[in-house]
């Protein structure tokens, strides 16, 4: 079965390579919002002003890697899950052989692999610009600590999309979610501004939401260093929200089979 | 009867909730009663057609019997396997096409998106290969193969669904009215290859279909579905002889002679016109009466289309 799914990586790369120009400017997707961050962030330390304990440098750092983070733990509702339970194209998937999670996971990450290439070259070269050097200053244990975080934040990032957008068999437009996400998810994952810079109260609640896990851990882990007991206790908490994501998707699954209408 | 070769069902119920009016505050909602205490036994050397009127419950009763969709109540076993759990075995063992819902991926060429059937179902690239020039031959399909399906007109790219949902050869396939929008020309080849592989390959079809062609040309047995119940079952050649009925429409030199050859076949009188219904077994001999008796001026006979059986039955009930 693993055949399948490396069979159907290379199918949905190919066709993500379809329509060329829009595979080639869909770095600009990546490229304007982070070029505005460091500018904006720049702008404000020139003129004397700080964001809250952090030295511009390690800003600046942070913001490319939240651009990158944030590309390789994205989240949200995905159309094509969301299609497929109302409009019945998910009656393909269940009588075949495999498991429609991991096929959405592989065409997901298949998909995301473009993209995360773009902002790796874009986070490589913003870094040479800003810190003047071609060798980027990410400390090695930060990187191997990032890529052990990865192991388990992409699943449950993918996981929390996958919950959402099957939410589908019980609500059949799921619209809201998106816009609800796409306006509070920057600021709670922190995308925009690092969460502790918040009050103590909102912070102590931000810092424990899984958005955190996404965006802003990832980037402080490459940002700064984190020592091995610090870097821990993140990770046994990613692992008790991916439990808990488990547990909610099983059940909502389960749930939503029930309902399901198959249509057409 | 061997259990793994059947198609059960008892005393199946399927009922589904849907939504009669848009409201914010108090939608309501209708239950609907697909299908209504159907039980058959079929067993699968033989393709299984299931004919029935718009909302008749054919996709509902294929949704069952693919394990789409739970029972509402009743036992359903394809092939010794209680659909609706999907088990892996269960699913490799069967193969589905749904007219006018497309399942390969748009924007690349077909032959490539054809290919993940072998991924899924884990076959060799010579098997493919060699089932794809074998399923191309019999479908007439050439170079579109290297062409991705949205520069394809519908038939073709019917073909290549339909080559999708049993390259994998598995034992039995689903067709949901398989001839849904599709030319006469495009029709006839694809009942033709389904015959084929049915013949060549030995796969089982269970076809529901609006279309009598469809069932007459490629299933021995059938269904007729009305309302969620089974209306008949079993051998579809029975069934098109028992309802097979010829009319003949005579014209004859006087009124009289027209009355009297009304009142001794049990004719419909219209002038000096008279028009019978024979079943099919007895025209010869109701001709031969008619010729030797009578002064018969002009003379039509026309067979009931299969069609019109069809439609007569499910009018009937």
């Amino acid at each position: 079965m693993s055949s399948y799914y490396i069979g159907l990586g290379k199918q949905t790369l190919k066709e993500a390579m379809a329509y060329r120009t829009n595979f080639i400017l869909s770095f600009l997707v990546i490229l304007i919002p982070l070029a505005g961050e460091l500018l904006l962030a720049k702008f404000v330390y020139t003129k004397g002003y700080q964001i809250g304990t952090w030295q511009l440098n390690h800003l600046l750092l942070y913001y490319i890697s939240a651009t990158v983070a944030s590309e390789f733990f994205a989240i949200g509702t995905w159309w094509d899950i969301g299609n497929d339970i109302k409009y019945g194209g998910l009656n393909y998937h269940l009588i075949r052989p495999y498991s429609y999670f991991w096929h959405n996971f592989v065409v997901y990450y298949s998909l995301k692999l473009v993209f995360i290439v773009f902002a790796l070259i874009i986070a490589y070269f913003a870094m040479v610009i800003f810190s003047g050097n071609f060798i980027p200053d990410i400390q090695l244990l930060s990187l191997l600590q990032f890529f052990i975080l990865a192991l388990i934040v992409a699943p449950l990032a993918f996981l929390i999309t996958f919950c959402l957008s099957i939410l589908t068999f019980f609500f059949m437009d799921i619209d809201f979610i998106s816009k609800i996400l796409g306006v509070l998810l920057p600021f709670i994952s922190g995308n925009i501004l690092p969460l502790d810079i918040f009050p103590a109260t909102i912070r102590e609640i931000l810092i424990k939401l899984p958005s955190a896990y996404l965006v802003y851990y990832p980037s402080c882990i490459l940002s700064g260093n984190y020592s091995w007991k610090e870097f821990s206790w993140v990770l046994i908490e990613a692992l008790i929200w991916l439990l808990i994501f488990w547990i909610l998707t099983s059940i909502l699954w389960f749930r939503g089979r029930k309902i399901y209408e198959a249509t057409g | 009867m061997e259990k793994g070769q059947t198609i059960e069902l008892k005393a199946v119920y399927k009922s589904y909730r849907t939504k009669t009016s848009v409201s914010i505050f108090k939608p309501t909602y209708k239950e609907i009663e697909a299908i209504q205490g159907i039980t058959l036994t079929h067993t699968i050397t033989e393709n299984l057609g299931i004919f029935g009127k718009n909302g008749a419950g054919k996709t509902t009763l294929i949704k069952l019997l693919t394990g789409i969709l739970p029972p509402t109540s009743g036992e359903i076993k394809v092939l010794g396997f209680i659909p609706y759990k999907l088990k892996k075995e269960f699913k490799k063992q069967i193969g589905l096409f749904q007219g006018g819902k497309g399942q390969l991926i748009w924007d690349i060429p077909a032959i490539q998106s054809l290919e993940l059937s072998r991924y899924i179902y884990g076959y060799s690239k010579d098997e493919f290969l060699q089932r794809l020039a074998d399923f191309s031959k019999a479908l007439d399909i050439g170079d579109e193969l290297n062409q991705p399906l949205r520069n394809m007109s519908l038939g073709q790219r019917c073909k290549m669904e339909l080559m999708f949902s049993f390259l994998h050869l598995p034992r039995l396939v689903f067709l949901d009215e398989p001839t849904s929008g599709l030319d006469i020309i495009t029709r006839s080849n694809l009942r033709s290859f389904i015959n084929y592989c049915h013949q060549q390959y030995g796969i089982c079809f269970v076809i529901s279909s609006h279309n009598v062609k469809d069932i007459t040309d490629c299933c021995k047995s059938c269904i007729i579905l009305d309302k969620g119940h089974i209306l008949y079952q079993g051998d579809t050649n029975y069934l098109l002889e028992k309802y097979q009925y010829d009319i003949i429409t005579i014209n004859v030199d006087s009124e009289d002679m027209a009355k009297e050859i009304s009142s001794k076949f049990d004719g419909k009188l219209n002038g000096t016109q008279v028009i019978l219904e024979t079943s099919s077994s007895d025209t010869d001999e109701v001709i031969t009466q008619l010729l030797s008796q009578y002064n018969i001026s002009a003379f039509k006979l026309k067979r009931k289309d299969t069609e019109d059986i069809f439609t007569e039955i499910l009018k009937n009930e």
